[in-house]
């Protein structure tokens, strides 16, 4: 094998591997020091490089998005007229866009009056979902979808005034219930995914990890 | 002057960390530690077998936060590998595979990891560059965007893992309209009960992490998950430690803090 094959095989992971080395050196350190402000200073720039590759990306996004939807109208695809819809916005935001920038007043206008009520109508869908999903779950399967009923129905009467005089003392157990059971399994769950982490890292520092530039 | 509480931490994460590359390294002596079964992955097989059997397709989605930043990016990387394998699957067993994503830096990856099942199973011909669909602009976008295409194409088998937002509700719900078998996973908290509740397998927390290495069934990967269950022992010994030696009054708060 070419030295050049070699190092073009080989330079995502080097560079993976002297970044992770950056990082857990950077990390004890705190930002008082020349040392400590140096590698702080690094790891930002290091992190705002996504930013830019994100950028970079929204090109590709929009090139796949356009070569998409005209192939649906010009196919004639099932709901292609929904494509149109998606190519006459797609010029709309980016014209507005161009005109006054993405804080000028014609994205502004789009932003409050298109995007923010098409988000709010989807955050009113999800209220019914999440009732349907409950709804499932509560069902008296087994013990632990008992469980997982009783607990929740305390917390809901919680959040409800009237139960607190109903029931008195049920806002104590609701607390304990989630400062406690909970809390201690959120913690234990941190520390599975903490490792499950460092495995990662370790995977794709030996090059094992395909998709973790391994 | 140096950050408080960086010792302990220090010294753990080099320590598991080390035990980890050990474990790895065994694996080249031969020796291979067991592991017992993902139920999520045998969910997906399940899956997959199913849409054969239906004649549907199979969708899958790595989330609506792939980010490129923090462990959004490392629960996305975990993502696309469970979608190189789901990939293979379905071009074993000849299911159509529809895959959404909510962000275009992670094209280049998911396009990869959509054509190497198919290609690493010899069939080429049935690579669609139109069944990976993009809905960038956040995930209100993405979430309306998968569930209408849930509902047009109707698939057997429903995938969402990886940094979920609230499409935990939105495509399990969706999934469940359509009677499709929802596999879902997250390393996120805040989703992960929403994720549990809409799904029929879930990849739970750092399983997400350790699906990749399950599936390339390569011996070195599979000795660093399971030496992660040696860390989970040493976390537990450390707390049972801790305990007494704070109730004896020995002073580890302060200790803890250097």
């Amino acid at each position: 094998m070419s030295i050049l094959l070699y190092i073009r095989r080989n330079i995502d992971r080097a560079i993976l591997i002297f970044i992770t080395i950056f990082m857990l050196i950077a990390y004890p350190l705190a930002t008082t020091t020349d040392f400590g402000k140096f590698m702080t200073d690094w790891y930002t720039t290091l992190a705002g490089w996504s930013t830019l590759l994100g950028a970079w990306a929204i090109i590709v996004g929009v090139f796949v998005i356009v070569k998409n939807n005209v192939m649906n109208v010009v196919k004639k695809t099932k709901d292609w007229y929904y494509d149109i819809v998606t190519l006459v916005a797609l010029v709309i935001f980016v014209g507005a866009g161009f005109m006054g920038g993405y804080t000028g007043p014609s994205m502004r206008w789009l932003s409050t009056y298109v995007l923010q009520a098409v988000s709010t109508a989807l955050l009113g869908i999800e209220a019914f979902l999440a009732i349907s999903a409950y709804y499932r779950a509560y069902r008296l399967k087994n013990i632990e979808a008992a469980v997982l009923m009783i607990s929740s129905l305390i917390i809901l009467m919680w959040m409800g005034p009237i139960f607190e005089y109903l029931i008195p003392g049920i806002s104590n157990v609701a607390v304990w219930i989630l400062l406690n059971p909970n809390s201690a399994a959120q913690r234990a769950m941190f520390v599975g995914i903490g490792l499950g982490l460092i495995a990662l890292a370790v995977r794709s520092m030996l090059g094992r990890e395909r998709y973790g530039g391994g | 002057m140096i950050k408080t509480g960086w010792l302990l931490d220090t010294i753990l994460f080099w320590t598991i960390f080390i035990v980890l590359f050990i474990g790895a390294f065994m694996a080249k002596q031969g020796k291979t530690l067991k592991l017992r079964e993902l139920l999520a992955l045998e969910g997906i097989r399940e899956g997959v077998g199913r849409a054969v059997e239906m004649n549907k397709p199979v969708h899958f989605s790595p989330g609506a936060g792939t980010l490129l930043t923090g462990d959004w990016a490392t629960q996305t990387v975990a993502a696309i590998g469970i979608l190189a394998y789901t990939s293979r699957l379905c071009a074993k067993y000849g299911a159509r595979l529809l895959v959404s994503y909510p962000y275009a830096e992670w094209l280049p990856l998911i396009e990869e990891a959509y054509r190497s099942g198919f290609l690493l199973e010899g069939k080429p011909e049935m690579i669609r560059p139109a069944d990976l669909q993009p809905y960038l602009g956040g995930y209100y976008v993405f979430d309306t965007g998968v569930m209408r295409r849930l509902m047009d194409e109707r698939p057997a088998t429903v995938i969402n893992v990886g940094p979920i937002i609230w499409d935990s509700i939105d495509i399990g719900e969706t999934a469940k309209r359509i009677g499709a078998i929802m596999i879902g996973g997250t390393a996120r908290l805040l989703q992960l009960p929403y994720v549990v509740l809409t799904s029929d397998y879930v990849f739970i927390g750092e399983e997400l992490y350790a699906a990749g290495a399950f599936t390339s069934g390569d011996p070195m990967q599979i000795n660093t998950v399971a030496l992660q269950d040696l860390g989970k022992y040493f976390v537990l010994v450390m707390l049972v430690l801790g305990m007494i030696l704070l109730a004896a009054g020995v002073p580890i708060i302060q200790w803890l803090s250097i």
